[in-house]
């Protein structure tokens, strides 16, 4: 206990003085996991939403397919981008290999089976009569799935929720596509791995800690967002 | 004119509708008669675009948003009153100044800034019909719109309805005195 206590204060200390390698971790982990998950969000918000109300064909087999894609794990998806990226891939002409932009790729894999599956739950709960109440008052299929995605709002943000926890923390695709250059690509998670590997656990913890700090902060502005709504 | 004509709706295993003929002309009242489980509330969905028959042939039927269904037990939107007749509104590209006019009509002006999810049965079915009202259908499908009101909600959405000059599908005439042109009875 005392050990992890004395990480603790030193990965405070750390945090106060203001290292810049680790403040930029921050803002490479923020960039790229609200990128990936407002970029995810356009994809799959719409097309779980449009499954859940409308059950087009094979509907099943792709929320099997989501649910599946759900469950591959980060260094998997990290390299599958790497594959695409990698000089001899089919977009290495692009060099995007160990930039933000690979992250942000892998990242948004990650995003879009979490995101669409959540909101095909949420959104096939829902009884016939809200589209159908939309569609008759004269709303095109976009413009009721767009009034069904507000009736589910609370859903909504607890999904975007969700995949921004996962894009933030994870380490298998920074690490693959990212390769936790410092001050490029380096992420909070990909910096306690690599200082735990040093032996520094305290400096290990400091991102450890800023990563709970954001993940607070975010359901707190989540939480706050909603409540303004409601006012 | 509206015309059905031969219409089945099968849901899997189960016959919800079979309807050999249908006509609705314009400004026709219609009511529609049958047991539970006749399929009063499938027709009017097949008569409102939202579900599309299994078998069978139409014409006539208007574009979505000028055939408007009013559930038996109408879906409100989050929102107050006057949000969910300003969505309505607007979808029918009018002035949402109107929502006053469409609630004193109701006789829920009092009713504008109470969340819609939480109004009473008849006080839900008055509102339902203004916003169906609001966007001037051309065509409207009302299921059951009388079950289980007392007489003050009865004489409210009759007066509310009086103004309306389109055609009109009535589920369940039995309920009220509308002056009906034609009862189609659906068998059991």
């Amino acid at each position: 206990m005392g050990f992890l206590l004395e990480g603790l204060a030193e990965a405070t200390r750390l945090i106060m003085a203001g290292d810049p390698r680790t403040y930029h971790a921050v803002l490479v982990s923020l960039t790229c996991s609200v990128t990936a998950v407002v970029l995810a969000a356009l994809v799959a918000v719409p097309y779980g939403a449009w499954m859940g109300l409308y059950r087009p064909p094979a509907y099943r087999a792709q929320v099997f397919a989501l649910r599946v894609a759900m469950s591959i794990p980060t260094v998997v998806l990290g390299l599958l981008v790497f594959g695409l990226l990698s000089r001899r891939g089919l977009l290495g002409g692009m060099d995007l290999l160990y930039t933000q932009v690979a992250i942000i790729a892998g990242e948004f894999l990650l995003a879009v089976p979490l995101l669409g599956s959540l909101i095909y739950g949420a959104t096939a709960r829902l009884e016939p009569r809200v589209v159908e109440t939309a569609l008759t008052l004269g709303a095109g299929r976009r413009q009721a799935l767009m009034k069904v995605l507000g009736e589910v709002r609370p859903a909504l943000v607890a999904a975007l929720m969700a995949a921004f926890g996962r894009c933030v923390t994870e380490l298998g695709i920074a690490l693959t596509v990212g390769g936790n250059l410092p001050l490029r690509t380096r992420t909070l998670a990909s910096t306690a791995q690599l200082e735990l590997s040093r032996g520094r656990f305290a400096a290990a913890l400091a991102p450890g800690v800023l990563l709970m700090l954001l993940a607070v902060g975010a359901t707190m502005l989540a939480h706050w967002l909603e409540r303004e709504r409601q006012r | 004119m509206i015309r059905l004509s031969n219409i089945q709706v099968r849901f899997g295993q189960v016959m919800a509708l079979t309807l050999d003929e249908l006509e609705l002309r314009e400004h026709e009242i219609l009511g529609v008669a049958g047991p539970n489980g006749s399929g009063k509330s499938t027709l009017l969905r097949v008569l409102a675009g939202l579900l599309v028959p299994t078998a069978g042939e139409m014409s006539g039927l208007p574009a979505p948003g000028r055939v408007v269904l009013v559930h038996q037990e109408p879906y409100f939107f989050n929102g107050t009153v006057r949000e969910n007749l300003a969505y309505a509104l607007r979808l029918a590209h009018r002035d949402i100044n109107e929502t006053a006019g469409w609630l004193e009509r109701a006789c829920a002006s009092h009713l504008a800034d109470r969340p819609a999810q939480v109004l009473s049965v008849g006080e839900q079915r008055r509102v339902a019909i203004a916003r169906a009202l609001a966007v001037h259908p051309q065509v409207l499908l009302l299921d059951e719109p009388f079950a289980g009101l007392d007489g003050e909600h009865r004489k409210i959405i009759r007066d509310e309805l009086a103004i309306f000059g389109g055609s009109m599908v009535v589920a369940a005439p039995e309920h009220d005195h509308l002056d009906y042109q034609k009862v189609l009875t659906l068998p059991g």
